[in-house]
């Protein structure tokens, strides 16, 4: 299964849920993707994701001034930010409990129809 | 790093900006605002392993990634062109808006006192009044500075925006109001002319306690300072040829200054000639010695 096709459907919790620890600059998000373990999605769609969620009202921005290079823009969770990843996190419990059973019964037939 | 490795990279943001031309300009700021500086981090991070890719894809995927429909680099020239202008205006007026929030905070000041009060007042006096100044001001700020996006929170606000222009303009009136009578005040105050209630005399005549009118050619204070003085019809001459052409407001104006007191204005229909311009002048006697400048002037 190309689970960079399943990555994309929850990129958007998977970055709200970053954001919910601390706010962060745009690569440094995708470094904390990557560090939680989702490495599949490009640079470019963490970048667009973000602007999309931000657009969508799900975040708001702030510029840190750098004295190194250029000033930086993060990216914090505001409110609606929140109550959205609340309802997707009881989203996914319930819809990987679902794929869980159900694949755990799959298995089981698979295995069986092996061992034949 | 070396310079080799961060013109790749400058180079590179250039070339993805230029894949998402035909964006609107404000689109592909945010999809590429930092974009330089975390290539640049990430270049570090990982050294010689680090590739850039093809800026084409990267663009496409930044588009795809911001749910945002179509292909890249689809405009046309011209709409590239007005795209950035809007751009260009736009990052104009965001350069403003700290300005205009400070602005906002000082109408919100003016229309609540006039409100309450009933009086107009932009400066505050008491210090409870400058406490209300500067917390309205920097609440202002604040909401400003939130950069709101909820459409129920953006209403009230764009209502309150357009609300402070209207203050802003009638306080605008004020001051320019307030200017001009100061310039003017200090026009007459420079000038020999005499003042009545703010506006020039064009005409004094005195009479004695039965009423007739007594020969005058100048007022004078009781210490003798010259206030107002009929001019000698020699010396008025000239000047008068030279209100050949003025409008009338100017004719009147000169005039004024040459301390002619009687003056009649008299209107000719000539439909080649401007309204108000200025046709003839004539000296006619008043019928006690003296005598009035008649401007016959276009209709």
């Amino acid at each position: 299964m190309d689970s960079s096709q399943l990555l994309k459907g929850v990129l958007d919790t998977a970055v709200l849920a970053v954001l919910e620890n601390e706010d962060g600059y745009g690569y440094d998000i995708v470094r904390r993707l990557r560090e939680s373990g989702i490495d599949e999605i490009g640079d470019a769609t963490v970048y667009g994701t973000l602007r999309r969620l931000y657009a969508g009202g799900l975040l708001r921005t702030y510029v840190v001034p750098s004295e190194d290079g250029p000033h930086r823009k993060y990216y914090a969770i505001n409110d609606e930010g929140l109550r959205v990843l609340n309802g997707q996190r009881k989203t996914w419990v319930t819809f990987a409990e679902t794929m869980s059973r159900l694949l755990g019964v799959a298995a089981t037939d698979s295995n069986k129809g092996k061992s034949k | 790093m070396t310079k080799n490795k961060a013109d790749n990279i400058s180079k590179f943001v250039s070339e993805v900006m230029r894949a998402l031309e035909g964006r609107d300009s404000v689109t592909i700021a945010e999809l590429t605002e930092n974009l330089e500086a975390d290539l640049r981090e990430r270049q570090e991070e990982e050294g010689d392993a680090f590739q850039l890719g093809d800026s084409k894809v990267f663009a496409a995927e930044l588009l795809q990634g911001a749910g945002l429909s179509g292909g890249i680099n689809t405009a046309s020239r011209l709409q590239r062109f007005v795209s950035e202008i809007l751009w260009n205006i736009w990052s104009a007026i965001s350069a403003i808006r700290p300005a205009w929030w400070v602005f906002r905070g000082l109408m919100a000041y003016s229309a609540i006192w006039f409100i309450l009060l009933k009086q107009s007042k932009s400066v505050p006096g008491s210090p409870v009044e400058w406490l209300a100044f500067l917390g309205l001001m920097f609440a202002s700020v604040q909401i400003g500075r939130a950069n709101l996006k909820q459409w129920w929170a953006r209403l009230p606000l764009a209502a309150l925006n357009v609300l402070a222009l209207l203050v802003g303009m009638f306080w605008v009136n004020d001051i320019v109001n307030v200017r001009n009578d100061y310039s003017r005040l200090k026009s007459f105050s420079e000038s020999n002319l005499l003042i009545y209630q703010g506006q020039p005399v064009t005409f004094a005549f005195a009479y004695d306690k039965n009423g007739v009118p007594l020969p005058m050619t100048s007022l004078k204070t009781a210490g003798g300072n010259l206030m107002f003085a009929q001019p000698t019809e020699d010396a008025l001459s000239p000047a008068l040829e030279a209100l050949k052409g003025k409008s009338l407001t100017e004719a009147n104006w000169a005039l004024a200054k040459m301390n002619v007191t009687a003056s009649e204005t008299l209107y000719e229909s000539v439909p080649a000639e401007p309204k108000d311009r200025v046709l003839r002048v004539q000296k006619v006697s008043d019928g006690n010695g003296g005598w009035v400048v008649v401007l016959i002037v276009a209709n």
